[in-house]
């Protein structure tokens, strides 16, 4: 009943505009040619989803997507666990860290274009500097916020410092490695998207500059929508991972 | 009984000094003792007057500014698994199950068959039979603490320090515990040295209690409890240490200590 409820009360706003946007439409207060009506959106998007066209484009860029966040997480999570165990390797690198964090994705997009061609190469390099930064940064506080009291323990029983590694500092690390890699596949979907609207043949950023040009807003709309709700799944899917692999962060003081 | 010469403790003149904001602050002056194989041994004093730290450095987490610590024949420069601690938190890994986090304590060079049999025995020690699969968090002080001290067990140390390792708990589970230890003790024997606040505790364990002064922290006196286990609380005898070590905190300034019992 209460899961009922909590459901209820998520999908309400959603559909309230849904719902406000399609009597705006019907009484021909938006303009159809700049904001069409819900069913119009829908229609598009079954047409696109029976042509494939939707599929095919949807599919090249989580391709894009997976290839750049795999190579992104790994790099930021060795990198990160190197960082956050030296303190020499953390001086090194944490001034380069701060220079090329702040700046925006769509600022590399230019400089990896001429490097690397408008080819996939340049797309994946995106997402995985996109993925990069919020993995290495929760990877470094993870292993910082390991608790000296467990490492006390563990030396106490005279652990290897291998050992230690593995069953002492990345168990307390992972919350927050799950963390960075959550923000991590957000962000490279974010990149995904604007590398393939700057250059590119192909992908979901593509259809959508596409149908820009041949004013088709139903199609932009069903591209943006699609970005969503296909953010919104992924999003879903790690944190069902997270709660199954980390059980233990979610039990409470009072018990389960 | 060859076996039983070989793990003494040796504190030969330990000085501890911690630097402190550009000053130094002595905390240990000259800790000569001798604990024998077996033996039952309690610190108590003051707190900071640095009870703690010799603990810590006959573990090897810490180490004296000048003399030195020797366990059996080897002098204490790093920790080794011949001397265990159990601390004054239950320090479990959250991410453990209880099983799991015991099985943490057995060294590495034990067999996987064996392993299994060893966490059983020890859950079956400290009472925790059912609690296997249960993760730290869903378990009570007490019952934390006693997964800690199964732990530090399975590791067999030859030494076994507690730091002041039922401070955290209600009374009535303190006692629990003090019996539960003082089994222990009875039935394998290894030497125990416990850092205490609570005099009853150290009376009711020990077989000697050893009384710091206040920082820098010397020994003051050697309390032999020449009474038989289990002790009771309320026998004169006991009562009578009792007033004995409170006499030596206080001084016998002409005060009625029963008064203040």
């Amino acid at each position: 009943m209460n899961r009922v409820k909590s459901f209820m009360f998520k999908v309400i706003a959603p559909l309230l505009l849904i719902v406000v946007w399609q009597i705006f439409g019907t009484f021909g207060v938006l303009n159809e040619h700049i904001l069409p009506p819900p069913t119009k959106v829908i229609s598009t998007f079954v047409q696109l989803f029976k042509s494939g066209k939707l599929v095919d484009n949807l599919f090249i860029s989580l391709i894009r997507v997976f290839r750049g966040f795999i190579l992104g997480a790994l790099a930021g999570v060795v990198i990160g666990i190197f960082m956050g165990l030296s303190r020499p390797i953390n001086k090194i690198l944490s001034s380069l860290v701060s220079i090329f964090r702040p700046i925006p994705m769509i600022a590399w997009i230019p400089i990896l274009i001429l490097g690397l061609g408008i080819g996939e190469e340049s797309k994946v390099a995106v997402i995985f500097i996109g993925t990069l930064w919020p993995v290495l940064l929760n990877t470094i506080s993870g292993i910082l916020s390991v608790d000296t009291k467990l490492i006390e323990v563990s030396r106490v029983l005279e652990k290897s410092k291998i050992e230690m590694l593995i069953k002492v500092i990345m168990p307390s690390a992972w919350p927050a490695i799950f963390t960075g890699l959550r923000l991590g596949i957000s962000t490279a979907w974010t990149c995904v998207v604007a590398a393939e609207m700057i250059a590119a043949s192909s992908g979901i950023g593509y259809m959508i500059m596409y149908a820009r040009e041949l004013s088709q807003p139903d199609v932009v709309l069903v591209g943006v929508f699609t970005i969503g709700f296909v953010g919104l799944l992924i999003d879903a899917i790690i944190g069902a991972l997270q709660k199954k692999a980390l059980g233990w962060s979610y039990i409470n003081k009072n018990g389960r | 009984m060859g076996m039983a010469e070989s793990n003494e403790v040796r504190f030969e003149n330990v000085d501890k000094v911690f630097p402190l904001d550009g000053e130094y602050l002595e905390v240990l002056d000259t800790i000569n003792l001798n604990i024998k194989s077996g033996e039952f041994i309690s610190i108590v004093g003051n707190s900071g007057c640095g009870k703690s730290t010799l603990l810590k450095m006959l573990v090897g987490l810490d180490s004296p500014t000048k003399g030195k610590i020797i366990v059996g024949d080897r002098v204490v420069s790093e920790p080794r698994a011949d001397v265990g601690m159990v601390f004054q938190e239950a320090r479990l890994f959250p991410w453990l199950s209880i099983e799991k986090n015991i099985s943490f304590g057995i060294a590495n060079n034990v067999a996987r068959e064996n392993r299994q049999r060893i966490v059983k025995e020890a859950i079956e020690l400290v009472g925790l039979h059912g609690f296997e699969k249960a993760y730290p968090a869903q378990l009570s002080g007490g019952m934390q603490q006693r997964a800690s001290i199964a732990r530090a067990l399975v590791g067999e140390p030859e030494v076994l320090l507690l730091d002041e390792p039922f401070g955290a708990l209600d009374a009535f589970t303190r006692i629990t515990m003090q019996n539960e230890v003082l089994k222990i003790w009875e039935k394998e024997k290894r030497t125990m040295i416990l850092v205490t606040h609570d005099i009853d505790e150290a009376i009711f364990l020990s077989d000697r209690i050893v009384i710091l002064s206040e920082r820098p922290g010397s020994i003051k006196e050697i309390i032999n409890v020449d009474l038989p286990r289990p002790r009771d609380r309320s026998r004169q005898e006991f009562l009578n240490i009792r007033k004995k070590i409170l006499t030596s905190f206080i001084g016998n300034s002409g005060l009625d200590v029963e008064y203040y019992i």
